[in-house]
């Protein structure tokens, strides 16, 4: 979690539904709001540019000039159908920047002068290479990669929120219960926190809803109507099926 | 860099990459919809119906009607016998273990042995193309859970529905298997309302294959969580029958109000409009401890099946409630009413039997008559009260009024007694003293507020108090009963009850073993003469309290501090038993020292009621220290 996003995690998730209502012509804060967006959910961009082929440098380039032109014009109109959906209009908006970057081939123009982002390609490079070897298409891999980064900052904002109370022990313990809590050895939880297993219980029953209510913000952030919040989980639920 | 299979989910995973080395897609799966109450697609994805048919020839495949955690469900219809039936298939991946073919035929033979209307009759099982498969009776309906979701469920149809899930369930239980998966999605109603249980047993097939719960996939245990019985969660391999009667419990709940009873509940009958009556088989069969529940599902058929025929009859000629609805403040009226004739009754009753105690102390057969038609008045009195309200509080519009108002007789009672006791006590004051009615004034106006402060007592530990109100309008939370002191079901229906006798049973005994203290300081302070009472009444009245009190102090002391102590269910969060013992040892010092002050002093009875009001005094502070000292408190979290 050193993302450049993770200083503004803690707080209430910037709004994706802000950046729609602001239109084409974006003020500032719109604007921010996109470029903070995009500067914490911009790795899975760059492991599709990678999928697709390109090699560090080029992929560096292309994310940095697609960010650019998103942020300072946002004129994708051909990934306007998607633009409900925050993880399907960037990737929506990336192919087509993709496209015609491919048409013009000129690279010149690419960012447009200063990155409007700073990002750390280096560490991304890094973290590409520890991703598996598997053969996965590119869309996958930016799906699979979105669903990393949603995770990450939601279950970042639950963990900073446990050290905040002074529950940072307790959040290490209890993590491991989210993901299985009908078989996760409470009694030696509870040894380990010198408290009872029902305290346990109860205490992993509440970071289990806190993680949930998390995890739902954070999608709710990036979608423009509330009620896609099941819809877009799913499609994340199916993107990390095997 | 290294991947890991996800043993729930069966996804392979980057734990260096995931948030905590956790499965991300177990992560998302908590925060989708419904994941507490739903199982949504199980691992891997159903079979076509042609990558099937092969293996099934005898049968024609018509569509996939279900699925869930353990598997896929077919609608088939059988070529040569012609008629419609389901097949099971289970999920593959379930049956990692090379035992779990033996189990699974071993658990297909006991279901087959289960031949009754209410259980889903299975005709075949064994494996083919990879595939563990039950071909079983075809139910043309729905499942409980879809009959909830399209309409509402009348109380009436619930009470059908769960009385003929006991008679399948206690025929199961006698056969010896033990379903362990009662829940909504496993009842099926079909088009004529007959009721019929599927999946017998196949959980604890589930249980067995991979520990406790972990086969089925998150989801899936999420989904079943909540009707699981308490002991289901801690020793999953030791339950019994009764796991399911509690599961039942939950249905049945569910099926009555559209809620599941979670965190802190209501009884079913504020939540809607049904029997009173229905609250209590509700509870009991959700009581925490397996040995307070029903015993026996047959047990909970036989009381619901009893509210239902009385429903019936009682209802059948009743108008509509809507249209003789009383106004809150007229049903409240007709409380105060009710419990205002009865106080004046009995209140009346006891300054009869005083003032013929004073008038006719010479004239014992003259006293006995007017005593005995005291007694009569009073016990009239309270019993035409008690019935006068029973019959209130049957009545559901009253109820209703009253549940509106957070009201019920006893806030009256003890209003109108201790509203009495305090007029009668100031009159006393300002009459002439020592004059025969001022004693009967005082001592009535006495006995008014000692009755109507135990009626409070009783109001606020009965289970029948105001924490009722605050939990209707509390934000509710979908917390598991997990934890005891989350689980205020059981303890509001019994726990409290039983707190209070034995709260009583050991006041009785303390205030007996006071007494015989007393006395026996008394006869040594100022003899026989003073005191009258001679040493062969001493030899009397000393043994016997006693003898009564001492249990009665053990016992109830006991009791209380286990309670208090080590079982929440005996424990409201706010009030313990020990609450009960101070305020009567609070109450009956009071008296005994304000009654002190009207005596002579120097004299007998005056340094025996002050002797008693300090005993009980002390008493009280001793009380109240070890209820802050004993009070349960659960350990807070790192």
């Amino acid at each position: 979690m050193n993302e450049p996003s993770s200083r503004h995690a803690g707080f209430a998730p910037t709004r994706w539904s802000l950046v729609l209502a602001a239109g084409k012509h974006a003020d500032a804060p719109a604007r921010a709001a996109l470029a903070e967006l995009c500067a914490a959910y911009w790795y899975p961009l760059y492991a599709y540019v990678r999928r697709r082929g390109h090699d560090a440098d080029a992929a560096a380039d292309l994310t940095q000039g697609f960010f650019a032109r998103l942020i300072e014009r946002n004129d994708f109109a051909a990934a306007d159908r998607e633009r409900g959906r925050f993880r399907a209009y960037l990737l929506a908006a990336l192919r087509h920047f993709l496209a015609d970057e491919r048409d013009r081939a000129t690279a010149e123009k690419r960012g447009g002068g200063a990155a409007p982002l700073s990002l750390d390609f280096e560490r991304a490079d890094s973290k590409w290479h520890q991703e598996p070897a598997v053969d996965e298409t590119p869309e996958r891999a930016y799906e699979r990669g979105f669903a990393h980064e949603l995770l990450d900052r939601a279950l970042g904002r639950v963990e900073r929120d446990y050290g905040a109370r002074g529950e940072a022990r307790a959040f290490a313990v209890l993590v491991r219960t989210l993901t299985a809590p009908g078989d996760a050895p409470y009694r030696e939880l509870a040894a380990e926190l010198a408290t009872s297993e029902g305290a346990v219980k109860v205490a992993a029953h509440r970071l289990r809803e806190r993680w949930r209510a998390a995890l739902r913000e954070e999608v709710a952030a990036l979608v423009d109507d509330p009620a896609d919040v099941d819809d877009e989980l799913e499609s994340l639920f199916r993107a990390l099926s095997g | 860099m290294t991947t890991r299979t996800c043993h729930r989910c069966g996804t392979a995973f980057e734990p260096t990459r995931s948030p905590h080395g956790l499965c991300p897609k177990c992560l998302i799966g908590v925060g989708m919809r419904d994941a507490d109450e739903v199982a949504p697609a199980p691992q891997g994805v159903a079979p076509t119906l042609a990558s099937i048919a092969p293996a099934f020839p005898e049968l024609d495949l018509v569509e996939l009607i279900g699925q869930g955690g353990m598997g896929f469900v077919f609608r088939a219809r059988h070529r040569e016998l012609e008629r419609d039936v389901a097949l099971k298939l289970l999920a593959r991946e379930h049956a990692v273990e090379p035992s779990f073919a033996e189990r699974f035929r071993r658990e297909a033979r006991t279901l087959a042995r289960l031949s009754h209307p209410g259980i889903v009759a299975i005709f075949d099982s064994g494996e083919r193309g990879g595939w563990f498969y039950l071909v079983m009776e075809f139910v043309d309906g729905a499942n409980l859970r879809h009959l909830m979701q399209s309409s509402r469920v009348e109380p009436k149809q619930a009470l059908s529905i769960v009385s003929q899930v006991c008679a399948a369930l206690q025929y199961s239980h006698d056969q010896g298997v033990v379903h362990r998966d009662v829940k909504p999605e496993n009842v099926l109603v079909d088009r004529e309302g007959r009721v019929k249980i599927a999946d017998f047993g196949l959980a604890r097939l589930a249980d067995r294959d991979r520990g406790a719960l972990a086969l089925t996939g998150s989801q899936q245990v999420m989904g079943t969580l909540h009707y699981m019985a308490p002991e289901q969660w801690e020793h999953p391999q030791a339950v019994d029958h009764r796991a399911d009667i509690y599961a039942l419990g939950v249905v049945f709940y569910e099926l009555l109000t559209g809620e599941m009873p979670l965190g802190r509940f209501d009884a079913p009958s504020k939540r809607v409009e049904i029997d009173v009556r229905l609250d209590e088989v509700v509870l009991k069969a959700l009581a925490k401890q397996p040995e307070r529940r029903y015993q026996q599902a047959s047990h909970v058929q036989t009381d619901v099946d009893t509210i239902a025929r009385s429903a019936a009859g009682e209802r059948a000629p009743a108008p509509p409630p809507a249209a003789s609805a009383p106004s809150p403040t007229l049903a409240t009226g007709a409380w105060l009413a009710v419990a205002l004739v009865a106080t004046v009754l009995v209140c009346t009753s006891v300054a009869l039997w005083h003032v013929a105690r004073i008038h006719f102390a010479d004239d014992v057969p003259e006293r006995n008559g007017w005593w005995g038609a005291a007694l009569g008045l009073g016990l009239g009195g309270l019993v035409a009260g008690i019935t006068a309200h029973a019959r209130l509080q049957r009545r559901e519009d009253y109820a209703r009024a009253y549940a509106a108002r957070g009201l019920n007789w006893l806030d009256g009672a003890w209003a109108l007694l201790a509203c009495g006791g305090g007029v009668g006590l100031a009159c006393a004051a300002l009459s002439k003293p020592n004059h025969p009615a001022t004693e009967t004034l005082w001592l009535v106006s006495n006995l008014c507020l000692l009755v109507g402060a135990l009626t409070w007592l009783l109001r606020r530990l009965a289970g029948w108090n105001a924490a009722r109100r605050e939990r209707a309008h509390a934000p509710r939370q979908p917390t598991p009963p997990l934890d005891a002191a989350q689980d205020p079901g059981a303890r509001t229906a019994t726990g409290d009850g039983r707190l209070f006798l034995f709260s009583l049973v050991f006041f009785v005994g303390v205030s007996l073993l006071c007494d015989a203290l007393t006395r026996a300081v008394s006869w040594f302070a100022f003899a026989s003469e003073a005191a009258g009472d001679g040493l062969e009444s001493i030899a009397l009245f000393v043994p016997m309290p006693v003898l009564f009190g001492l249990p009665g102090v053990l016992a109830g002391w006991h009791l209380l501090r286990l309670g208090s102590r080590t079982d929440g269910a005996w424990s409201r969060p706010k009030l313990s038993g020990f609450d009960a013992v101070i305020a009567l040892f609070g109450i009956s010092a009071a008296f005994h020292l304000v009654t002190a002050t009207q005596l002579e002093p120097g004299t007998f009875p005056w340094w025996s009621v002050l002797t008693q009001g300090v005993l009980r005094a002390a008493l009280t502070a001793a009380c109240t220290w070890r209820r802050w000292s004993w009070w349960p408190r659960v350990a807070p979290l790192a």
